[in-house]
């Protein structure tokens, strides 16, 4: 069994904390012995990063985690932006009535909600995946349907 | 003489087998399910009606048909069981809702029409999380639902009715519908089987959405290969599902036993396995070398987009479903669950433009995927990353000393097949030390279940997982 995880590179593991974030803290964890150490921060869209542990957010920063850092910091910037002020206002917005401890209960989970799915946001609109459109069902049953993938961003 | 808990302990196959030499006969089978149903669900509440009557008068004329040498198919005389969101004409569907508890559809879903034209006698409805936006079955209305294997534990959802009720032995097999992993993830859970098939392949005709674009009806059965009889029935195109997928259907138990020599096999171990629980890790590592011992090959594969698909299922799952709910949210508020409330009011004030990105990301990950099966037949992954926890935990401890939501942690390793559309079949495959149930998904190329019945049942020939029943 050993061999096989070895085999497959997941013997020693990184283990999500936040997995669906892009910026996540994360621990090296080992299946067999269970122990865990070494927190680190890193961007899950960059494997290759996985051991690197990213300092304080800074103004301006270049280099190859430049991108990472940004987004860390517009992250932030996101953080608890939900506020029982704003749940109010919008539920005024769709006509739906909110008691005052609804109120509280909504901006706790879109607090959640809402950040994923900016960074979601951030990743769709890169340039490269411009022609991507939304699609629910399978037309045919091929495999074949590379169709679907996205023009490099040079070609616009 | 065949004792009852013999009768109930046969798999659908061989009941449907011994039905048709008439070893056994249909009003048997019925029995033997109602007396199951007496002595265990006060304990488990897997259901919401039992039709002991109905089912009766239909096993007997079942009885009469198979005695005079007609079959109307594979499923006949065999007793299986909805989940309460799928519509039987006159009787009525609840979806676990105290909104929908005295409502009767006019009309019979596809799926009911299809099962017992090939036979089946519809047994009861099966508990479930309500309006299945959730995926613990503690259904506020009905009662919650229990683990066979352990009563303290939860069956895990939307369809832990039907999950319980097949693992409890009181049917053969039930119908369950997976949006986020509502079929994979009860399956696993109660250590049985479940289909969750390509978007399009089975009609959700008649059945009371959840999240319309992520929507599928499935089977939930003791093994694969039962599956597959009952997928036999279900597939297929209907002009009254206007997302039904037009695609010829083939003899879905036709590679049962094949085995699984020059089958490649991918794995994605930077997501898949990274984040779950040692004994599932181990049980899911475990089947591989199965695999690889049967002449399988397994292959590392790489998915750039697959971090993400967390977030825009729950956008999905979220948006989707507060627009169904709409009215009676405005109505009659009160008349929901808590847990449900706050999703479905909180799922009113996503931003429509991340809504749309949610779904673009669909056709990125989809894409990835597609482009994955030119190397590789299937993808091997646990099904979720922990085995059952206590009834009525909103949270879940997958690493030491930490803590995550329940509803972002269950469905973590769900999300890519309902995301892609693609088919994913759950399969016992292993226990824990506390002996709960440990489940695998076997992810397929689109439309081709037929493949994850050939590897989920070459698994099932050399491991005895699903012969092990719980005491109730």
């Amino acid at each position: 069994m050993v061999a096989l995880a070895e085999s497959l590179g997941i013997v020693e593991k990184v283990v999500y904390r936040r997995f669906q974030n892009p910026i996540q803290t994360c621990r090296r964890w080992s299946p067999l012995t269970g122990n865990a150490s070494q927190v680190a921060v890193f961007d899950p869209t960059e494997p290759s990063a996985l051991d690197k542990v990213v300092g304080p957010v800074a103004e301006t920063v270049t280099g190859p985690y430049a991108a990472l850092i940004r987004r860390r910091s517009a992250r932030m910037q996101r953080t608890n932006m939900v506020t029982r002020e704003t749940v109010e206002a919008m539920a005024r917005m769709v006509d739906l009535n909110l008691s005052e401890d609804r109120l509280e209960q909504v901006a706790g989970l879109l607090n959640d909600w809402i950040p994923n799915a900016a960074d979601l946001s951030e990743k769709m609109r890169e340039p490269r995946y411009r022609a991507v459109g939304p699609i629910t069902v399978f037309a045919h049953s091929t495999t074949n349907q590379s169709a679907e993938w996205t023009p490099n961003d040079d070609q616009f | 003489m065949t004792t009852s808990s013999e009768i109930i302990n046969l798999t659908l196959t061989a009941a449907s087998h011994a039905v048709h030499h008439q070893e056994l006969s249909p009003t048997e089978l019925v029995d033997a399910c109602l007396e199951q149903i007496d002595h265990v669900d006060s304990r488990l509440c897997a259901y919401i009606d039992v039709y002991a009557d109905e089912s009766r008068q239909i096993a007997r004329a079942a009885e009469t048909m198979i005695s005079a040498g007609h079959s109307l198919g594979s499923l006949h005389g065999i007793p299986i069981s909805l989940k309460d969101n799928i519509e039987l004409a006159g009787r009525v569907t609840t979806a676990g809702s105290k909104i929908l508890k005295s409502w009767r559809p006019s009309q019979d879903s596809t799926v009911a029409q299809r099962l017992r034209g090939a036979g089946a006698i519809i047994l009861g409805k099966t508990n479930m999380h309500e309006f299945a936006w959730g995926g613990t079955s503690a259904n506020p209305h009905y009662g919650s639902v229990k683990n066979p294997w352990n009563t303290n534990r939860f069956p895990a959802g939307s369809s832990g009715g039907s999950g319980a009720a097949v693992a409890a032995r009181t049917c053969y097999g039930a119908l369950g519908t997976d949006t986020g992993g509502s079929i994979r993830l009860p399956a696993a859970i109660n250590g049985i089987a479940g289909l969750r098939p390509t978007i399009g392949r089975v009609s959700n005709a008649g059945v009371i959405p959840l999240a319309w674009s992520m929507d599928t009806v499935g089977p939930m059965a003791r093994t694969v290969a039962d599956c597959a009889l009952m997928f036999n029935a279900l597939a297929g195109y209907d002009y009254r599902d206007a997302s039904s997928a037009n695609t010829p259907t083939v003899d879905y138990t036709e590679d049962l036993g094949t085995g699984l020599k020059g089958v490649r096999i991918g794995v994605i171990p930077d997501y898949f396995f990274t984040h779950l629980q040692p004994a599932v890790y181990d049980a899911v590592i475990e089947a591989l070398e199965v695999f690889k011992e049967a002449g399988a090959s397994v292959n590392n594969v790489t998915a750039e987009n697959i971090h993400g698909n967390i977030s825009a299922q729950l956008t999905i799952e979220a948006a989707e479903p507060s627009a169904y709910h709409q009215k009676w949210l405005r109505e009659r508020p009160n008349d929901y669950g808590d847990d449900v409330r706050l999703l479905l009011e909180a799922g009113e004030m996503l931003f429509a433009t991340q809504y749309v990105q949610a779904q673009r990301y669909r056709a990125l990950l989809r894409s990835e995927f597609l482009e994955a099966f030119k190397s590789v037949d299937v993808f091997v992954c646990p099904t979720l990353p922990f085995t059952a926890t206590k009834l009525g935990a909103t949270s879940v401890q997958i690493e030491t000393n930490h803590s995550e939501d329940m509803l972002s942690a269950i469905m973590q390793f769900t999300g890519v097949p309902s995301l892609t559309g693609l088919p994913s079949l759950s399969v016992p495959c292993g226990f824990d030390e506390d002996g709960l149930p440990i489940g695998m998904q076997v992810i397929g190329r689109p439309f081709d279940e037929r493949m994850l019945f050939r590897v989920g049942s070459a698994y099932q020939d050399l491991t005895d997982f699903h012969h092990q029943a719980p005491n109730l």
